[in-house]
């Protein structure tokens, strides 16, 4: 009888291992049956595959596929570069309100306005995907910041210089790329606000702007794609990444307490069991009452879309029977009465 | 990925740019000379974020250390490895096989396999009316482009008799006999390359890529300044040389006698 909590707590302890009856254990400490077999295996398959993946990747095919890979991704390091770190900037400094003044509020008319903006980009699509996908952020219209996507690698001044320079003599060539890039974005941006659906174009929560009372730095790397992006992506949750309920801890257990205090003076008893009662059989765990988390803690739905916990609820909202006559006593007769009730020490 | 990782992998990044731009002349296998200073702030930007990162997250993990026997600090995403959807995606693991392949493990840059795979009439040679006249050296050094011009379009026939010098890798013919001196060009990367080719005459095909210099006068096939004209060389001599630096240009040769 003794020994049964203790082995109960080392078996939740340590998992299935110390259940495992002692011969099994002994044996799984041996060695393996094939060892020799399985020791020969480990020393030559690792070589042999070295040696039969370095031939092959020696072939000259392998060889030319390896160096245009490397290539583009050589090519494309410092314009992915530069588009990220303007994102982030982008993020960080420039308020939302900007692109509500600048960008039309129609879409068709913010479409090409995005476009024309792509001029100003020098770079590469690989610098435009991210200050795109940070325009999406800070609530441009999908449809304009695809079109700003099309016609930023099209038609920025470098591109226009080089046409210039491979077409010397012919600058109605410049203006033929410029026009037919512009007229390409806008379309496939008109296109999109006609044909497209949100989902297509997933906005980044990540991307939230700058907030008061928050760092911009931390905002900066918060924009950079490349951040763990666990970070500020619960919506409204703290910028830990931990919601803000976490934070609040404190104060929501204490606002916890003083409600089970109310219960805890209308049932006699021990506090702690007298929340138990109240909650229909709930416990505390760390202070807290586990039936009586907060709508956003733990997943449970109903909390509000800012993070917030919704008015504080029992995951059951019902009292226990016992419960009912006390309470009836205390705050007057009828089902009514009971709810109140209920609600004063639940809500 | 973990935040180390990440840390790591930026660094290592930043540590390949900077060893084929700084270090070596690897960069010139993948792009054109002129990313050189873009390549090397690129590698320095990654190499100090990889270096911030690292430090941001060793200074967490002394502040905080931990003190209930786990392992993971306050602060750190607090949902990796649970498959919650979060954090970079797997693919990011992928950005390694760059950052390592230009440390330890670079691929020569494009040769004959590349140059024999596109047709031999794939040549980037612009249009051209009007010509100088040729300088009176002897051989005189040419481009593989200036040459397939004055072959194919230059209708005063400068080119007839005249000895000239080009430069380029051999790239064997598919059929088996005959070769071309061959050039790729970049126009962005290595990956847009295109081929200018000459074909070589009366000399056995040296190995494939190796780099010469040949010598030798037009070798009469179709009319001369037209397009039927094949750029084709009779060659007197075939000299072994270097890569030059500037592989992936059209560039006259070096070498001069």
């Amino acid at each position: 009888m003794l020994m049964r909590p203790c082995t109960a707590q080392t078996s939740s302890r340590s998992g299935h291992a110390a259940t495992v009856p002692d011969g099994d254990a002994v044996r799984a400490r041996e060695w393996p049956r094939h060892w020799p077999l399985l020791l020969l295996g480990a020393a030559l398959l690792p070589g042999t595959a070295l040696v039969v993946l370095g031939r092959w990747m020696d072939a000259p095919a392998v060889l030319a596929w390896r160096t245009v890979c490397l290539a583009v991704c050589v090519q494309a390091l410092p314009f992915l570069l530069l588009g990220t770190a303007l994102s982030g900037a982008i993020n960080a400094f420039v308020p939302a309100s900007v692109f509500q003044r600048v960008l039309p509020r129609r879409g068709a008319l913010a479409v090409p306005v995005a476009g024309v903006a792509g001029v100003v980009l020098p770079g590469c699509e690989c610098a435009s995907v991210p200050v795109a996908r940070s325009l999406i952020g800070r609530g441009v219209t999908p449809a304009a910041a695809f079109a700003f996507l099309l016609s930023a690698p099209a038609v920025n001044p470098i591109v226009l210089t080089a046409t210039a320079v491979a077409f010397p003599g012919r600058p109605e060539m410049v203006l033929a790329r410029l026009v037919a890039s512009l007229a390409t974005a806008c379309a496939m941006g008109w296109l999109w606000l006609w044909l497209g659906k949100e989902e297509w174009l997933r906005p980044s929560v990540r991307h939230t702007g700058h907030r008061p009372g928050h760092s911009r730095w931390a905002e900066f790397r918060a924009g950079l794609p490349a951040r763990p992006a666990a970070r500020g992506r619960v919506p409204g949750g703290g910028r830990d990444g931990r919601g803000h309920l976490q934070r609040r801890r404190p104060a929501v257990r204490a606002r916890h307490l003083r409600r089970v205090g109310l219960a805890v003076g209308a049932v006699p008893g021990g506090a702690r069991r007298a929340a138990g009662g109240v909650l229909g059989g709930g416990r505390l765990r760390r202070g807290l009452a586990v039936r009586f988390l907060a709508g956003g803690a733990a997943d449970v739905h109903g909390g509000r879309p800012d993070g917030r916990p919704e008015a504080d609820r029992a995951a059951d909202g019902h009292l226990r029977a016992g419960l009912r006559g006390p309470l009836l006593q205390r705050h007057g007769g009828g089902r009514g009465g009971v709810q109140r009730a209920g609600r004063g020490i639940l809500l | 990925m973990r935040r180390p990782v990440q840390a790591l992998l930026l660094a290592l990044s930043g540590l390949g740019l900077l060893r084929a731009t700084l270090l070596s002349d690897l960069y010139l296998r993948y792009v054109k000379e002129g990313m050189r200073p873009l390549l090397v702030a690129s590698g320095v930007v990654l190499l100090a974020l990889g270096a911030a990162e690292g430090w941001s997250y060793a200074a967490r993990l002394r502040r905080a250390p931990a003190a209930d026997g786990s392992p993971a600090p306050p602060g750190d995403t607090p949902d990796h490895g649970h498959g919650h959807g979060h954090g970079p995606p797997w693919v990011a693991w992928l950005l390694f096989l760059p950052a390592l392949s230009l440390l330890f493990w670079a691929p020569p840059a494009l040769g004959a396999y590349t140059a024999s795979r596109e047709t031999p009439q794939a040549v980037p040679v612009t249009d051209q009316d009007d010509f100088d006249p040729l300088p009176a050296t002897s051989p005189l050094p040419l481009t593989l482009g200036d040459f397939t011009r004055r072959v194919q379009q230059d209708r005063s026939r400068a080119v007839q008799g005249r000895t000239v010098l080009m430069a380029g890798f051999v790239t064997p013919d598919g059929s088996g006999d005959g070769w071309y001196l061959t050039r790729l060009i970049l126009n962005c990367c290595a990956a847009d390359a295109q081929s200018v080719k000459v074909r070589v005459h009366g000399v056995a095909a040296p190995k494939a890529d190796t780099w010469v210099a040949v010598t030798g006068t037009w070798h009469p096939s179709g009319t001369l300044g037209t397009s039927s004209a094949e750029a084709g060389l009779d060659a007197r001599t075939v000299e072994r040389i270097a890569r030059p630096s500037n592989g992936y240009t059209d560039g006259p040769p070096l070498v001069t006698r």
